[in-house]
């Protein structure tokens, strides 16, 4: 075609491609901390979290009594400490990338490991509240309140499984940019958790 | 990329360990605050302050786990979208009760 | 045109435009039945005008995908079609798949036979022997696609519009599992129905747009990538999760209520991130393309996109608005702007853009172009609003109130009248439209190979 001398200058065919995977020309996103992609991610799960806690305060004013009373069941006090261990398992994740600017690689893999670690505690803690729960036949179907108790915690679990995931990824093929673009994606999981935890478990 | 992350780019080793022990600090608040070993109902002034807890809390993750702190516009586009689903949720708690 | 094997897209986009006839027409007799309920009742009833109506419409938007692919890929990929001899084939199974069923709708043949007879589901009608043929030709046109792909320049462009493709293909071989409980029946229904369009085919719809954009517009290859990459996420993170605002009331579990509620309610957000993108490129263009109706048709895609599947959706998709709007006239109203504004309109607009190059014309008839965008797009919307309209009554009167169904209808009826109104002049505007593209004014200067001038 006629029109199309703006864009004459054929690309070699082996780089296009792994190019388009980095930052830059995003426009304004491109100065923000990490990949652009990721903090589209990050916009698009504060919407689904904060569509899911906004669920949850509208349908517990149907039944105010069934929300309070199923919610003294929960383990308030695990909550909190998995609150901790996800806030320390942050300062790990970003001590990580201060260590990785340094070019410290080992170190920087170290805390990513500590990171993961943490993600695990956090699990486990969460594993034995789902199973006294269960055990006590509180299933997902027992009534509107844990139906998403188990959708949001459960659904934040996920994500913790996919951000430890991702951690090992990025400590596997480590580069200042691929630890930021992977603790970010962490640090969104645990700022999540962070408004969850109020919303479902102390509010009432 | 258009950044160049130089060594101050990232916040310092000492300002994350600062920020962590604010974060615990914050969470003990929200264990106060939330009556954590107590069956009981809050009333709206432990409503607002475990909102407000909870506020300042995402506003250390964004601004200095996040690195947020280097695009201040975005880290105010998130916190704002962040009181909105809190005004949201609390208010439709305090509205049964 | 750079390449010799783009001209497949022509044979393509030519019986795509025969069905396009028949679609609008079947569904203009099917609003007469609404107002004249005993038309044809003996001849063809309802039920079968209702199904030529969707299948038409199904099949032609996937011949203009498969056109557009053969027109685009080319040249993005920077080499010839893998094998034209196979893209005919493929067409050639397509035509005899779509006559196959024609013929099998119309005369009700081998009734009850679960090979050569008609199947029972929506959208899915089609005989079992012509799910296979389907099967079969989508597997040549992955293949010719790919190895054409594969062997040349690979773009962001062309690796969503594979990604697209491959997912129709993937999906639609849930159409051939058809299991006896009718709860498992409908969940893995809407694996081909909702993640077609609501998934994969908004891929195919991001990539074709951004093919368009670029090429009109002379933005870099780089912004125009970025925004399709966000888009594509977009449509990804919500569109998967958001089928479940169809397994609300069929059976499964109730936790879907909510999964399908908060993830479909952004499904807005890739249709208003298109908005964003066609306006933004526009509005930054470097050039000014002679083809200004093609510019209008992707212009009007984003935006009625945005209006019929993002807000129209929207409208319905909580759980408890749907819990009163389900099968209501509600949904039709959705269903015609969503299906036009996305994917009618993104095939004409590649039609437009890509005909006078396939004949080898400068841009014509441009005026009755645009003329037939703003008559079949203010009738779709119009319809649209007479359909919303008499959903709302009848939601109010039959859920609401608890009126029965038969009575309602009566109550309604004046809406229906006006839908035959609005559908008279779509079925206008598609043909001026078909007129605009494939004949050329009278007295035109008419160019070998395209040479309108750049900028
Ligand atoms: C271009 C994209 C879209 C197209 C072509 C489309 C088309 C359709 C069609 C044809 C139906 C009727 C299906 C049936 O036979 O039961 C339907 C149903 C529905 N659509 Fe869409 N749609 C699109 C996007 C969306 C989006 C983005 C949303 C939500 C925001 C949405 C929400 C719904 C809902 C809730 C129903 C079920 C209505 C009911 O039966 O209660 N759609 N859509
Ligand atoms: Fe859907």
């Amino acid at each position: 075609m006629q029109h199309e001398q703006k864009e004459a200058a054929p690309q070699p065919a082996s780089d296009a491609g792994e190019t388009d995977t980095l930052a830059g020309s995003w426009g304004i996103l491109s100065t923000l901390p990490g990949h652009p992609m990721m903090w589209i991610l990050i916009v698009s799960e504060i919407l689904v979290f904060g569509g899911a806690f906004i669920a949850f305060a509208g349908t517990r004013l149907a039944d105010p009594e069934l929300f309070r009373a199923s919610q003294d069941h929960l383990d308030r006090l695990a909550g909190a400490i998995n609150t901790m261990v996800l806030l320390t398992s942050g300062l790990c994740a970003a001590l990580a990338v201060n260590a990785m600017a340094e070019a410290k690689v080992h170190i920087a893999r170290r805390w990513l490991a500590a990171a993961s670690a943490l993600g695990v505690v956090f699990l486990a803690v969460k594993m034995v509240e789902y199973s006294t729960k269960l055990g006590a036949g509180l299933t997902p179907t027992a009534n509107s309140f844990f139906t998403l108790y188990y959708l949001t915690t459960g659904f934040h679990a996920l994500h913790v499984i996919a951000g430890i995931l991702i951690l090992a990824i990025v400590s596997w093929k480590a580069s200042l940019e691929t630890i930021e673009i992977g603790t970010t994606f962490w640090h969104m999981v645990d700022l999540v958790w962070v408004l969850l935890f109020p919303v479902v478990y102390l509010m009432r | 990329m258009s950044k160049t992350p130089t060594k101050s780019y990232y916040p310092s080793r000492r300002a994350l360990i600062l920020t962590w022990a604010v974060l615990m600090a914050l969470t003990i608040g929200t264990m106060l605050a939330g009556r954590v070993t107590t069956v009981t109902t809050l009333g709206p002034g432990l409503l607002a302050v475990l909102f407000l807890v909870t506020w300042a809390k995402a506003g250390l993750i964004l601004r200095q786990y996040l690195n947020l702190r280097t695009v201040p516009a975005a880290a105010d586009v998130m916190m704002f979208l962040i009181a909105l689903m809190l005004v949201v949720v609390t208010s439709l708690y305090m509205l049964a009760r | 045109m750079k390449y010799e094997t783009q001209k497949i897209a022509l044979a393509y986009f030519a019986v795509a435009m025969a069905l396009f006839a028949i679609q609008v027409l079947g569904g203009l007799i099917a609003g007469y039945v609404y107002v004249f309920p005993n038309t044809l009742s003996e001849l063809v009833p309802f039920n079968i005008l209702r199904m030529l109506h969707t299948n038409s419409l199904i099949v032609w938007l996937l011949l203009g995908f498969f056109g557009a692919a053969y027109y685009l890929v080319p040249e993005e990929a920077e080499r010839e079609i893998e094998s034209p001899m196979l893209a005919y084939l493929q067409l050639a199974i397509f035509v005899l798949g779509t006559l196959g069923v024609v013929v099998t709708y119309l005369f009700d043949l081998f009734n009850g036979n679960p090979f050569l007879g008609k199947d029972g589901r929506e959208f899915l009608e089609q005989p079992y022997w012509v799910k296979l043929g389907i099967v079969v030709a989508a597997l040549i046109f992955l293949y010719n696609i790919s190895m054409t792909v594969l062997k040349g320049r690979k773009t962001a462009i062309t690796n969503v519009l594979l990604l697209g493709l491959w997912g129709i293909a993937i999906f639609f071989l849930f159409s051939l599992y058809n299991p006896k409980n009718l709860v498992l029946d409908k969940m893995f229904w809407w694996y081909v129905v909702h993640l077609w369009v609501e998934g994969v085919w908004e891929l195919v719809m991001a990539s074709i747009l951004a093919y368009l954009m670029l090429k009109m517009t002379g933005v870099d290859r780089e912004v125009v990538e970025k925004w399709l990459y966000a888009i594509v996420a977009l449509s990804l993170f919500t569109g998967l999760l958001g089928t479940g605002h169809h397994y609300y009331w069929i059976g499964t579990p109730a936790y879907w209520q909510w999964i399908g509620s908060i993830f479909s309610s952004l499904e807005i957000l890739p249709f208003f991130a298109m908005v964003l993108f066609t306006f933004t490129m526009v509005w930054k263009r470097k050039r000014e393309h002679p083809n200004s109706a093609a510019l209008l048709w992707s212009l009007g895609c984003a935006v009625l996109a945005f209006f019929g599947a993002g807000v129209w959706g929207f409208l319905h998709t909580l759980h408890f608005v749907n819990y009163y709007s389900h099968g209501t006239q509600v949904t039709p109203a959705h269903g015609h702007l969503a299906f036009f504004g996305a994917y009618v309109s993104l095939n004409l607009a590649i039609i437009t853009y890509a005909m006078p190059q396939l004949l080898g014309r400068t841009p014509y008839n441009q005026v009755l172009n645009m003329v037939s965008f703003w008559v079949m797009s203010g009738a779709m919307a119009f319809m649209t609003f007479t359909l919303t309209f008499a959903g709302i009554v009848q939601t109010h009167l039959q859920r609401v109130r608890g009126e029965n169904f038969m009575d309602v209808q009566d109550q309604i009826s004046i809406f229906y009248d006006m839908r035959l109104l609005s559908g008279v002049i779509v079925v206008i505007g598609a043909f001026l439209f078909i007129y605009s593209v494939f004949v050329p004014r009278s007295g035109e200067v008419i160019a070998k190979t395209g040479v309108a001038p750049a900028e």
